[in-house]
């Protein structure tokens, strides 16, 4: 059983200065059948399992964590294309996940998504004037002009010619769809972008064109971002603060910098040391402990800390005790049982 | 000793409907025995397409337009298909990117690693699916023997992988062409993977073509690197030279584009304006031109040739960086 923080002080969700949005115990399930006829349920995958922290207005939260490990999750969970199994995802302190109707319809306009690949989310045949107008016209804003001329602004801002409108998605470059992407998600003028893997499929020289603009924008729109990637290069690059996920579970949460410089977890540690860096002295002197073994099911998770299989650090409690989010000093929290660090005396 | 393998001026050429597309247009390199080479560039460089040609394996409409390739002094480029069999798995392999793709998914795994030993060995079934079960081990595939009825979709990425690399092994390649070995896999399992392939190669005395977009790969794995860009290699030298000593503006804007941990997020990257040319008519003056930053008249009129100050460290460039590389800001 998870020790539950006993008051918001104890926990990750004080951390954000003027919190935007919360997420508190946001749990999600997804049901796993087998057989093509029947379709029994054989069990089921907690893709976000029990996590909580919350983003300030105006910050970069980045969401850092491999195959499976339910970050894609939890920004689809943000902006409502699933809904949570359990849990509350607090938005200007309403709890958006329990809405419905118009209500609901009015809220989306406030948290909009960038999707990760710029060939796959724009709708090949339609122009992309219409696809950056067809979000104000789901929402009845302005009239055709309006609309119009709120798609050059945006197209403008974003760094594209306004004749772009009248083109398909086919003739523009990868990092150039990126921004169109871009573009709708800015239309409705909304607080927090979720941006989930916004440069993965772009070559690597363009793309510090869209992390440039998405910097310059945020500064001009006052946004809020929650950035999604399996590149922790990048998410820490834009974000203010960082968590790190496996296998549905938060397991370190800090700012970019501590997260990079002092990590308290195990899987954290791998993780950065894993990462190729573009510098051959370095590489090359590099000694580290590779992560071994593969990433368990997701369906029959490891009991305990579920990083206990690959963990070099394991004992036989990690086998027997989930271990707790713990703070490691300010705005820094970890769950393990042996972390790299010793933890701040308890709140 | 000669080189094991030695491209001279080679042109790959791809015939599409508008019109050919010089996909590798005159492009030289050579690997030493047990060296490990790293081919980095972009998408559209010819990176991709210079492995392929050492392996003949080119896609419907290309064909190589001239030079040669020679392997252990044996030319390949002219070589009839049928004796190109003989030469892929025993001489020379390649593993590629993305092992679902590359894997046949309704054969059982120690099937198909099977398969490739006896079309390169001509091995009974016996035999061949014992050298699976070998090469399994040798990839470090936890339980080997249980591994072979196993199919494709029923492994993790890593695992498919290290089959995909067991097949490349079954028959003692001394070249083996990775083609983004690593890139789809997560970050973790991709540095099992080329700890893996760093091993094998010490241990088989094998060379390696690596063929990547991720610097940071070539900065830790490679021995030399070649640096490609639109059909060309641009810059070429030992591997913390390159890092260390910049030559070319499209390497130096490569490296300064990439955030890096270490560095403080308040800098903006370097983003390389513009785009690659048109292959299917590429200029005749310099092709990093209109995106040089460096540019000159010169530059817009003639083609660099490769040249340096030492055979081991070639560029093409007009306007070289000189001194240490360095992170520089946007321009």
């Amino acid at each position: 059983m998870t020790a539950s923080p006993a008051t918001l002080a104890d926990s990750p969700l004080s951390d954000a200065k003027s919190p935007l949005v919360e997420l508190r115990h946001l749990v999600k399930e997804f049901p796993v059948t087998a057989g093509a006829v029947l379709q029994r349920r054989i069990g089921s995958v907690k893709a976000v399992s029990d996590v909580s922290f919350s983003i300030g207005k105006g910050e970069t939260f980045g969401l850092v964590g491999e195959s499976g490990c339910g970050k894609t999750t939890v920004g689809r969970l943000m902006v409502g294309l699933e809904k949570p199994t359990s849990g509350e995802l607090i938005f200007e302190g309403r709890d958006i996940a329990k809405l419905k109707g118009s209500e609901r319809r009015r809220q989306r306009r406030d948290l909009q998504l960038m999707f990760q690949d710029p060939y796959a989310s724009l709708d090949p045949r339609m122009r992309v004037g219409t696809i950056i107008k067809e979000p104000l016209q789901v929402q009845n804003i302005g009239t055709k002009e309006e609309r119009t001329a709120r798609v050059r602004q945006l197209l403008s801002e974003v760094g594209l010619s306004p004749k772009a409108m009248d083109f398909y998605p086919h003739e523009f470059s990868g990092g150039q769809r990126q921004r169109i992407g871009l573009a709708r998600a800015l239309s409705l003028n909304p607080k927090l972008i979720v941006a989930d893997e916004p440069v993965s499929a772009l070559d690597v020289s363009i793309r510090s064109q869209i992390l440039n603009l998405m910097n310059s924008l945020q500064a001009t729109h006052g946004l809020t971002y929650l950035v999604i990637s399996h590149d922790l290069s990048v998410v820490k690059y834009l974000s203010d603060r960082i968590g790190v996920m496996y296998l549905g579970k938060l397991v370190e949460l800090g700012p970019s910098h501590t997260i990079y410089e002092q990590p308290a977890h195990p899987y954290t540690l791998g993780l950065i040391q894993a990462i190729p860096e573009p510098d051959p002295k370095r590489e090359r002197s590099k000694q580290i402990e590779p992560i071994k073994g593969e990433l368990p099911s997701a369906l029959n998770p490891p009991s305990g800390c579920r990083f206990r299989t690959r963990c070099p650090r394991a004992q036989a409690i990690c086998a027997e005790q989930e271990p707790a989010l713990r703070p490691f000093g300010s705005q820094h929290w970890a769950a393990c049982h042996f972390p790299l660090q010793t933890p701040s005396a308890a709140a | 000793m000669a080189p094991l393998l030695e491209i001279e001026n080679l042109k790959t050429y791809i015939r599409q409907r508008r019109g050919e597309v010089r996909a590798v247009d005159g492009v030289s390199l050579s690997i030493e025995e047990g060296e490990t080479l790293g081919l980095v560039g972009e998408s559209g460089c010819g990176k991709t397409m210079t492995g392929m040609s050492i392996m003949k394996l080119l896609p419907s409409g290309g064909y190589i337009a001239g030079g040669s390739i020679r392997l252990r002094g044996r030319e390949l480029a002219a070589l009839p298909e049928s004796e190109m069999r003989r030469v892929r798995g025993n001489d020379v392999a390649v593993i590629f990117q993305d092992p679902m793709t590359s894997l046949n998914p309704t054969m059982k795994v120690g099937d198909q690693i099977a398969e490739s030993v006896r079309i390169h060995r001509q091995a009974s079934k016996a035999d061949a699916l014992k050298r699976a079960e070998e090469v399994l081990g040798l990839v470090g595939m936890p339980r080997p023997k249980e591994r072979l009825s196993d199919y494709p979709h029923q492994l993790s990425g890593g695992l498919r992988q290290r089959v995909m690399i067991a097949m490349a092994l079954a028959c003692d390649p001394k070249l083996l062409i990775a083609d983004e070995p690593t890139t789809a896999l997560d970050v973790t399992i991709q540095l099992q993977i080329l700890e893996l392939l760093y091993d094998l190669k010490q241990r088989l005395r094998m060379a390696v073509l690596l063929i990547t977009h991720d610097m940071g790969v070539i900065a830790g794995r490679a021995d030399r690197v070649m640096v490609m860009y639109a059909g060309k290699i641009v810059e070429s030298a030992q591997t913390v030279e390159l890092f260390d000593q910049t030559r070319h503006p499209y390497t130096e804007a490569l490296l300064s584009s990439i955030p890096r941990m270490d560095q403080r997020e308040d800098t903006p990257l370097y983003s390389i304006p513009g785009l690659p040319p048109d292959l299917s008519n590429p200029p005749v003056w310099c092709r990093f031109q209109p995106r040089c930053r460096y540019a000159t008249a010169q530059c817009h009129e003639e083609e660099p040739p490769l040249g340096g100050e030492t055979p081991d460290h070639q560029y093409a460039c007009f306007n070289p960086v000189s001194g240490s590389f360095e992170r520089r800001g946007a321009a």
